[in-house]
């Protein structure tokens, strides 16, 4: 039951970002995506190994059917999963057995669910650009922080006013 | 005895990520290789048939049949270029239609001579096409059963529009000029001098002319045009105006294109197809035993 709900998150996640890729186009070098938020919402209790895989295969899937270039999306979001229960450790100061079964456990506290998505937006951004590569490099900070920002903020509001009650 | 465990799953999963990375980081650099593949063509055409939906239901509510008409004249009037060009050829000889384009050049400023000579014209529909990332692309509903290969041009009355990376069966991935990894050959009007023309990854009405000497003298309202030098496309199609320039590592000048074409709104284009390149190809690939012989 609990995995038929995050296999409908992976699904609607998908849907929202071909949604994204065909209607917002709001300036090249910015990139809104979803897929590093459905990253985070995943259960801690599940294994890092299995986080690191899916993630692995969500970015793929989102390079192979809307990026264009492959293992772009999928290097960032790997990272980020592997990353992950890091972060929230740093957040919570627990050690990873006594993380709860979702980031509900940091629910109570949005300040540090804000931290939790921008951390996982600044490595996955990070990356991304340094393989984006050839992008013009005067813009590579500006074009990290806009990314960052924006994102933060779309996926803080989501979370807030729609996945938490979803989930 | 747990901790030993926690160590050797810790470490399974960070060799799993290294290894992971590793291979996401080998399909970045070599991108346009994988693009080529069977297993990517599969992956298009289940792309293609989803977005066809949508580009369906899109041209239901524009007019997007009188966009298919002016494409389709204007790949006529190309192709009746060439056939009177053959019948000059054929009648008069090409020192006449050296003359004819003199003519023409004289009455229009610009040389025509080789403008659709050995190219064919294939019309497309465009199913998909993405601008707001660095490395856009489009896919069109021909594939190789309507002749189409790998590293043919795409143009619209327009402009340039990108170069064909991958070909299935019914659908072709072009790798849009809208991408950083695209340079294509271009030169400014009334002069002979060629640059590299790329986009600047950040609006998409925009790309800079790079490598051109110092001594050459732009203004800003030359046109700007194909140049003609590649299998890609043909020469002296009009890509887009010159704006103002600056001076690149003390040697060259950069300068800023507004592009003709408007990448919002691309519904038709036509794929170029080079006979002359099919000729050089098949040269090239004469291995040196056989050259030997």
């Amino acid at each position: 039951m609990e995995s038929r709900k995050y296999i409908i998150a992976a699904f609607i996640a998908l849907i929202i970002q071909l949604l994204i890729g065909e209607f917002v186009n709001i300036w090249p070098p910015l990139y809104i995506t979803v897929i590093p938020l459905f990253i985070i919402i995943l259960p801690i209790s599940l294994r890092r190994s299995w986080l690191i895989i899916i993630a692995f295969m969500m970015g793929l899937i989102t390079d192979a059917a809307f990026d264009g270039v492959l293992g772009l999306n999928a290097a960032s979001l790997t990272l980020v999963a592997y990353l992950k229960n890091f972060f929230i450790r740093r957040l919570t100061k627990y050690s990873s057995e006594d993380l709860a079964e979702s980031i509900e456990s940091l629910g109570r506290i949005p300040s540090k669910i804000f931290l939790l998505i921008l951390f996982s937006y600044s490595v996955f951004f990070i990356l991304y650009i340094i393989l984006d590569g050839i992008a013009p490099q005067s813009i590579f900070f500006h074009r990290f922080l806009l990314n960052v920002v924006v994102n933060t903020l779309i996926g803080f509001a989501l979370e807030r006013l729609w996945i938490r009650k979803m989930l | 005895m747990r901790l030993p465990q926690l160590a050797y799953r810790r470490l399974f999963e960070f060799f799993l990520f290294v290894i992971l990375e590793v291979i996401a980081i080998v399909l970045v650099s070599h991108n346009e290789e994988f693009q080529g593949t069977v297993a990517m063509s599969g992956v298009r055409d289940v792309n293609a048939f989803v977005w066809k939906q949508s580009a369906a239901l899109k041209n239901y509510f524009s007019l997007k049949d009188i966009n298919k008409v002016l494409s389709e004249q204007n790949k006529l009037l190309l192709e009746q270029n060439n056939l009177y060009k053959e019948f000059i050829i054929k009648e008069q000889g090409e020192d006449k239609l050296e003359e004819l384009s003199n003519l023409i050049a004289l009455n229009t400023g610009n040389d025509s001579t080789n403008f659709t000579k050995n190219f064919d014209f294939i019309l497309a529909r465009v199913i998909k096409n993405t601008r707001g990332s660095q490395h856009n692309y489009l896919i069109i509903d021909k594939g190789s059963k309507d002749g189409i290969i790998e590293d043919l041009g795409v143009i619209t009355p327009n402009g340039v529009v990108g170069i064909i990376r991958g070909v299935g069966k019914k659908y072709s991935y072009v790798l849009s000029f809208l991408n950083v990894k695209q340079v294509i050959s271009a030169k400014v009007s009334n002069s002979a001098v060629y640059g590299t023309l790329e986009w600047d990854g950040v609006s998409i009405d925009k790309a800079r002319l790079k490598q051109i000497p110092l001594n050459v003298e732009i203004n800003p309202g030359d046109t700007i045009f194909t140049s003609g030098n590649s299998f890609f496309f043909p020469s002296d199609i009009p890509i887009g105006i010159a704006g103002d320039f600056n001076v690149s590592s003390g040697i060259s000048k950069d300068i800023e294109v507004s592009l003709f074409q408007d990448f919002r709104d691309l519904d038709y284009v036509i794929v170029v197809k080079n006979n002359e390149r099919v000729q050089i190809d098949s040269l090239s690939n004469i291995t040196p035993i056989q050259n030997n012989r």
